[in-house]
């Protein structure tokens, strides 16, 4: 049996193409793939699509003005799709197809190591971005108010690229898809509790609340609370100078976590499930 | 570190024959280590060598099998060759060029057969092949490799669902999608039946034909002697013989053995150079097989010797030879 395309190479050595391929090309190749995976695992994908409105429904439940309410379900929304879906899968993901000897095969290959590890976070970021729209267009109709719009175009640009280098990083030192439910618990406890998501900073004590601010969820709610109300960490109003310092103040952390995060996810990531 | 002979003197040259050149590799393993939660990274206590200074070279249009017993460093020197890690110590060059640190430049000119298949559960066999498809540079068409491997047919079927044989044969057709100029097979018959085989057999030699390097590592020695032009049986992490199969055989003896007969006595026997061991099988060790043959059909006349038998020495003795040895620290 032979292949009959291609049956002579005069020279391999002259025919070589001088450079691989584009990076579109592999990357759509990857990214499609995982999409189609994630389609077709009912698990991850109920959790995905379901989890975030359940949680912004659970939260909402309490009595408040409309305005108000908008302002929970853009929060409680956004952070737990941040959580379940774009981290949590992604996680689970990652360790899934490194269990099944996925990672090693394309890495074998040509596709580069971040190609590899940011393609399954896409199809997570269009479910994201899909809720997160949601979130918005609820507040809209609940007649929220924005304050600064583009304080939510941070908060969702930054909160995804935050919680996907988590999510590479969390993947290092997960070594099954059961032990992914355990891995994750931490960071996600810490963002419900100390973000402001689930209860108001406020009532923390001072020095609580300063180390809060650093943490990843934090500059999530954070600006989310800018956008609608104009208000700063401390519900002061801000203007000017005043509210460039305190956006630059939200945007850091974030920044900061995002190259921790994925310098020591891509430094220490464990391709091979013996390795 | 040792330097390089195979190199030649203009640097960086990929005009060498050579498409593969190790030159004093080592591979350690950490054996014990503890977590650094920060980095994510594991910080070595203990260590274990696998592979303990290799030097080898495989040359375009050239199948180079790499021969070993289970845990003698055979995977662990072709993960390096693949790049999958860095050596501790030693040179690397794939196509003149560093497998690791130079990847971009490399990885779109080679194939690679894993021990491991890695297919996600959930695709299918085209979608698998489409999926390859898309990350190579310069790819043949799917369905004319599903054609090659016999698994045209198949293409609907999920990966999981699919028998050893066939998840071998598309690891292949996925490796050759490539078009590879260096093809990597790690164990890539292992338990695989004689047609399917035969099948990844025809493919990998139709490479080599055209010109391409292949390096192998089997447990089948007849593999390696119907396939290969040059084998290295490794032991211990390091090679303990390497040449053509002749070169390989040249310092073993051949041997000729049939039953002992009774109507002839063993005293007349003439074998010069031979070693011969007498039960109720007469084994002949000799290293001058046609002479001492022509002395013993020549002592037999017309008396039928049973079983009758006289090779050149075989891989197989060989290879049980190195296997024996004891390990020795390097």
């Amino acid at each position: 049996m032979t292949i009959t395309t291609a049956t002579t190479r005069p020279d391999a050595a002259t025919s070589a193409p001088a450079a691989r391929g584009s990076f579109w090309r592999r990357f759509g190749a990857l990214v499609a793939a995982e999409s189609r995976i994630l389609v077709r695992n009912r698990t991850a994908l109920l959790t995905a699509v379901a989890m975030p409105p359940l949680i912004a429904f659970a939260f909402s439940g309490l009595s408040m003005d409309r305005a108000a309410l908008g302002v929970v379900l853009t929060m409680t929304l956004v952070g737990s799709a941040l959580m379940f879906v774009l981290y949590f899968t992604m996680v689970t993901s990652l360790v899934a197809r490194r269990e099944q000897l996925v990672l090693k095969r394309l890495v074998a290959g040509e596709p580069t190591p971040l190609e590899i590890l940011l393609a399954p976070a896409v199809p997570l970021l269009v479910l994201f971005l899909v809720q997160s729209g949601l979130a918005i267009g609820g507040a809209v109709a609940l007649g929220t108010p924005f304050a600064h719009p583009w304080a939510l175009v941070l908060a969702v640009v930054g909160g995804a690229a935050t919680w996907t280098a988590l999510a590479i990083w969390s993947a290092t030192w997960t070594r099954t898809v059961e032990s992914a439910q355990l891995t994750t618990m931490p960071l996600i406890l810490v963002a419900m509790l100390l973000s402001g998501f689930s209860l108001p900073l406020t009532i923390l004590p001072d020095v609580v609340q300063r180390f809060a601010h650093w943490l990843p969820m934090t500059p999530v709610i954070d600006l989310i609370n800018l956008a609608h109300l104009g208000t700063g960490t401390s519900g002061e109003a801000l203007a000017g100078g005043a509210l460039v310092g305190a956006t630059t103040g939200m945007i850091l952390p974030m920044l900061l976590w995002t190259a921790l995060a994925l310098y020591a996810g891509l430094r220490g990531f464990r391709w091979d499930p013996r390795g | 570190m040792t330097t390089t002979a195979h190199m030649p003197t203009a640097a960086g040259a990929t005009r060498t024959d050579e498409a593969i050149v190790l030159s004093g590799v080592r591979r350690s393993y950490t054996t014990a280590s503890r977590l650094n939660l920060l980095s994510g990274r594991r910080v070595p206590t203990a260590s274990f060598e696998a592979v303990r200074g290799v030097d080898l070279s495989v040359r375009r249009g050239e199948l180079f099998a790499l021969l070993g017993t289970n845990g003698a460093g055979k995977t662990s020197t072709v993960e390096l060759i693949e790049g999958l890690a860095r050596p501790s110590a030693g040179e690397i060059r794939v196509l003149g060029h560093d497998p690791v640190a130079e990847r971009g430049r490399v990885r779109f000119r080679t194939g690679v057969v894993l021990q491991s298949s890695g297919f996600p559960s959930a695709l299918t066999v085209a979608e698998m092949a489409r999926l390859w498809h898309g990350t190579l540079t310069r790819p043949l068409p799917v369905d004319a490799m599903l054609e090659a491997v016999d698994l045209a047919g198949r293409a609907d079927v999920e990966t999981n669902k699919l028998s050893g044989g066939e998840r071998r044969r598309l690891d292949v057709a996925l490796a050759l999608m490539a078009d590879p100029e260096v093809l990597i097979l790690d164990e890539p018959t292992t338990g695989l039946d004689p047609e399917s085989r035969r099948t990844i057999w025809g493919l990998v030699t139709g490479l080599v034909e055209r010109g391409s390097a292949v390096l192998l590592t089997t447990h089948y020695l007849e593999e390696a002697e119907q396939l290969a032009d040059r084998i290295a049986i490794m032991h211990a992490g390091v090679i303990a013989r390497e040449g053509t199969l002749a070169e390989i055989v040249a310092d073993t003896p051949s041997r000729i053995t049939f039953t002992r007969p009774e109507h002839l006595d063993l005293a007349r026997l003439e074998t010069p150079g031979a070693r011969v061991h007498v039960t109720d099988e007469i084994v002949i060790e000799t290293p001058t097989l046609q002479d001492t043959l022509a002395r013993v059909l020549a002592w037999a006349g017309d008396e039928p010797l049973g079983s009758l038998n006289a090779r050149v020495a075989s891989l197989e003795q060989v290879f049980l030879a190195v296997a024996d040895r004891p390990l020795t620290n390097a």
